[in-house]
């Protein structure tokens, strides 16, 4: 039973390798291999990449140091940082909130046994991050430290800790998000809040975890463990089951077992309940309004925002910089003007640079917000109720794309603004210019381009909404490849030989011609295929 | 419990919040019977169904299923009954055939005897030679001739059905309902919710009235409506409760 359960679990959360999703036909054994095999290269090649670049150029001087435990260390809570990141946002509606719910409960089928298969599906996506991280970076310690079977076993088993530490964590979030939401009123909002809350204090807890190891880098003495007491002990162990080191193995198995049990049996005991328990609703009389009749455009505007602000999964999973980037410019106007003083007396940086180099660092802030990404697929099977309605498609879908800017261009113009005035003494007025033009063409960019990758990947039969939202294709193209734009323009700005103002303003030329190209594609092309769906 | 009673539901309350869905409702369903429950819009018809199939846990009162306690021993009530909600749920991903053996695998149907069914009841509905296609791609009735089919697949001795004519075609709803008849003839039962009274006129045992959440009138055909016909009752009861 539990087998059967398990294997309908994975072919849902992986069904696009399976299922041509436009045709709704089977795909050949070939395609399914090739798709997982680009899925594979796309996660190893993105991320894989750049902790690959970072492992390389940490191993080797650790490992001449005798500190491979360090290096572990570090990744482990790289993988911790990317696999809460990646997976926590995602808990609550996975376990809870499926829309099989009441076919599952009707059939004879162990409750404790659907509640697994959801878990299994937590844990993967888990796994896939953490292990995006350790894997590279355990190949480069073979590569630069060599091989042995205890710190193959140590690095296996760092993998699996890791990934069943993001699962906890998960688990927790989303218990605690069921148990407050069926209390209160305005549930996605407090459900956001209530997840940026417990990523801020991880954020608090990983960041503590990391001046630790800043201290002792700076204080050398005493780093090969002997001298390592209290809170950095943890962490020395931590880095020690990287190369198979017994006593942490143990200790570290022992704690994150127990915590997995204790998790798997609060979920178990309150499952049920809170799977089928309907949330509090409080009857509003209705008060008859003046209502003014609004244009067809503000109409699909607003039917877009609501669904984004009504569900707390689509703006955790595809909103943050609406937050984080504002709360970038916030952290510049503290620490710019430092940073930005410190990078100026290194040679070859400019004034005009840094202004380049903010812009870009906005950019990729933005690129955290693929709110346009999932919203063909979220349609689901009401598509139609919106194609029966007289309002053109071309409507829809720049409605959608108009969402995205809605909520990404005013924090971005915002942060902006907070980047000149902290760096105000730093850049030169072109920098300014380049700080305010650059990330607004770029997020005109990304509401075309991630519409553009909506629409190409296309699941309307969702039975979670999280598999669209968290899981899809689309989602994973979106996000990742949205953040490679702004490295690229970050990497063209320090090779190419143009001055620093003229590559801000043709970079920005770049994305705005690449957003007119992707609003023709997606009012003719788009339009078609919008149509079309089935 | 009587010889042979299938389904009884004893003074069950399902509370929402402070609004009682479902207050105090008792009825039983024997052996043979084809079970009609009518109600207006909200009145807790699909409470009750779904508390009687265990999808819904309850405050007060007490489910039986063949003598078997749904809150005691849901899995082995489970294994008994079928569930057909109103808009069912199926896996789009899935083609027609892996959802039946899907549903088969979970009820350890063998594989002779599902064959069997689904060949027989794909068939009465025209649907076998969809049956390789994903659901995805079904239209509302194919899918609701699906979930019927996946019902019966186990031959249960009750189904319990929300609405179960919604989206069927004429031929289907004719099959539909000789289906219900010959599983009843068999020793089975039906209980089912419907809004179309000529339907559970023409076909149910015995009926049940529901209004906001309790039970104004229950019992057979012609105890319920006398010489009137059940719609000419079902609005006095309306009106008057």
């Amino acid at each position: 039973m539990l087998k059967l359960l398990l294997k309908k679990q994975l072919l849902e959360s992986f069904r696009g390798f399976f299922v041509n999703q436009k045709k709704n036909t089977g795909r050949a054994r070939e395609v399914t291999i090739a798709l997982i095999l680009l899925y594979a290269l796309l996660l190893v090649g993105v991320i894989g990449g750049f902790v690959g670049f970072l492992a390389y150029s940490l191993c080797s001087p650790l490992a001449e140091a005798g500190l491979l435990w360090l290096y572990h260390a570090i990744f482990a809570l790289i993988a911790l940082l990317l696999g809460v990141f990646g997976s926590v946002f995602n808990t609550f509606a996975g376990l809870y909130k499926g829309k099989d719910n009441d076919l599952l409960l009707s059939l004879p089928i162990p409750v404790r046994y659907i509640l697994a298969s959801r878990l299994l599906g937590v844990y993967l996506l888990g796994l896939m991050f953490s292990a995006a991280v350790l894997l590279p970076a355990y190949l480069v310690r073979v590569i630069f430290g060599g091989f042995s079977v205890p710190a193959l076993f140590g690095g296996l088993l760092l993998i699996l800790l890791v990934s069943l530490v993001v699962f906890v964590l998960s688990c927790l979030l989303g218990w605690v998000v069921a148990k407050i939401s069926a209390k209160l009123k305005n549930k996605s909002f407090i459900t956001v809040f209530l997840a940026l809350g417990f990523i801020a204090l991880y954020y608090v807890v990983y960041f503590k975890g990391l001046d630790v190891f800043n201290e002792m880098i700076a204080n050398p003495e005493g780093i090969d463990g002997e001298g390592i007491k209290g809170k950095a002990y943890l962490f020395y162990l931590l880095g020690q089951i990287g190369e198979g080191k017994p006593l942490a193995c143990l200790v570290y198995s022992l704690v994150i077992f127990a915590a997995v049990v204790l998790t798997c049996f609060v979920l178990d005991r309150t499952f049920i309940k809170i799977a089928t328990t309907a949330s509090a609703t409080t009857k509003k009389a209705y008060v008859e309004k003046r209502i003014a009749m609004r244009p067809l455009w503000l109409t699909a505007l607003l039917r877009e925002a609501k669904r984004f602000t009504s569900n707390a999964g689509y703006m955790l999973n595809t909103g943050l910089s609406t937050i984080l980037a504002p709360a970038l410019g916030i952290f510049l106007l503290v620490k710019g003007e430092d940073y930005a003083a410190s990078l100026l007396a290194r040679e070859g940086v400019t004034p005009a640079l840094i202004g380049l180099g903010a812009a870009c660092l906005i950019c990729f802030a933005a690129s955290m917000n693929t709110i346009a990404a999932p919203s063909v697929s979220l349609e689901g099977a009401g598509i139609d109720v919106i194609r029966s309605l007289p309002v053109p498609t071309k409507t829809v879908l720049l409605a959608k794309a108009g969402n995205h800017l809605l909520f990404t261009l005013p924090p971005v113009l915002l942060t902006s603004l907070f980047t000149v005035v902290a760096l105000r003494s730093a850049i030169t007025p072109g920098g300014a210019v380049t700080v305010f033009v650059l990330p607004a063409a770029f997020t005109l960019f990304t509401a075309f381009y991630d519409l553009t990758i909506g629409l190409l990947t296309p699941n309307l039969h969702w039975t979670n909404e999280m598999t669209v939202i968290k899981q899809g294709a689309g989602m994973l193209i979106a996000a990742f490849s949205g953040m490679i734009f702004p490295l690229l323009a970050f990497v063209a700005a320090l090779t190419l030989p143009l001055p620093a103002l003229a590559l801000g303003l043709l970079l920005s030329g770049v994305f705005l011609a690449a957003a007119i190209a992707l609003y023709f594609a997606v009012t003719t092309w788009g339009v078609q295929t919008f149509e079309n769906l089935s | 419990m009587a010889q042979n009673e299938v389904l009884s539901i004893s003074h069950l309350t399902k509370v929402y919040g402070e609004k009682k869905a479902v207050d105090d409702l008792s009825l039983s369903i024997m052996a043979g019977e084809i079970y009609g429950f009518i109600g207006h819009n909200g009145a807790g018809k699909t409470t009750t169904l779904k508390s009687a199939v265990g999808i819904l846990a309850f405050d007060e009162g007490e489910i039986l299923v063949n003598g078997i306690s749904i809150q005691k021993d849901p899995l082995a009530v489970k294994r008994e009954i079928a569930y057909i909600p109103d808009n069912p749920e199926l896996y789009g991903y899935m083609s027609g055939i892996k959802y039946l053996n899907f549903i088969a695998d979970v009820f350890r149907v063998p594989a002779d005897l599902r064959e069997e069914r689904i060949r027989k009841y794909a068939d009465a509905f025209g649907l076998t030679s969809d049956l390789g296609q994903t659901i995805a791609s079904y239209s509302h009735g194919m899918k609701q001739k699906l979930a019927v089919i996946a019902a019966w697949i186990h031959a249960p001795k009750l189904i319990v059905m929300d609405e179960p004519f919604v989206g069927l075609d004429p031929k289907a709803a004719h099959t539909l309902k000789e289906m219900m008849r010959e599983l009843c003839d068999e020793g089975g039962a039906i209980f089912f919710s419907t809004h179309v009274l000529e339907v559970a006129e023409k076909l149910c045992d015995k009926v049940a009235i529901i209004k906001s959440g309790k039970l104004i009138r229950s019992g057979t055909m012609e105890e319920v409506r006398g010489d009137e016909s059940l719609e000419s009752v079902f609005l006095e009861l309306e009106e008057d409760a």
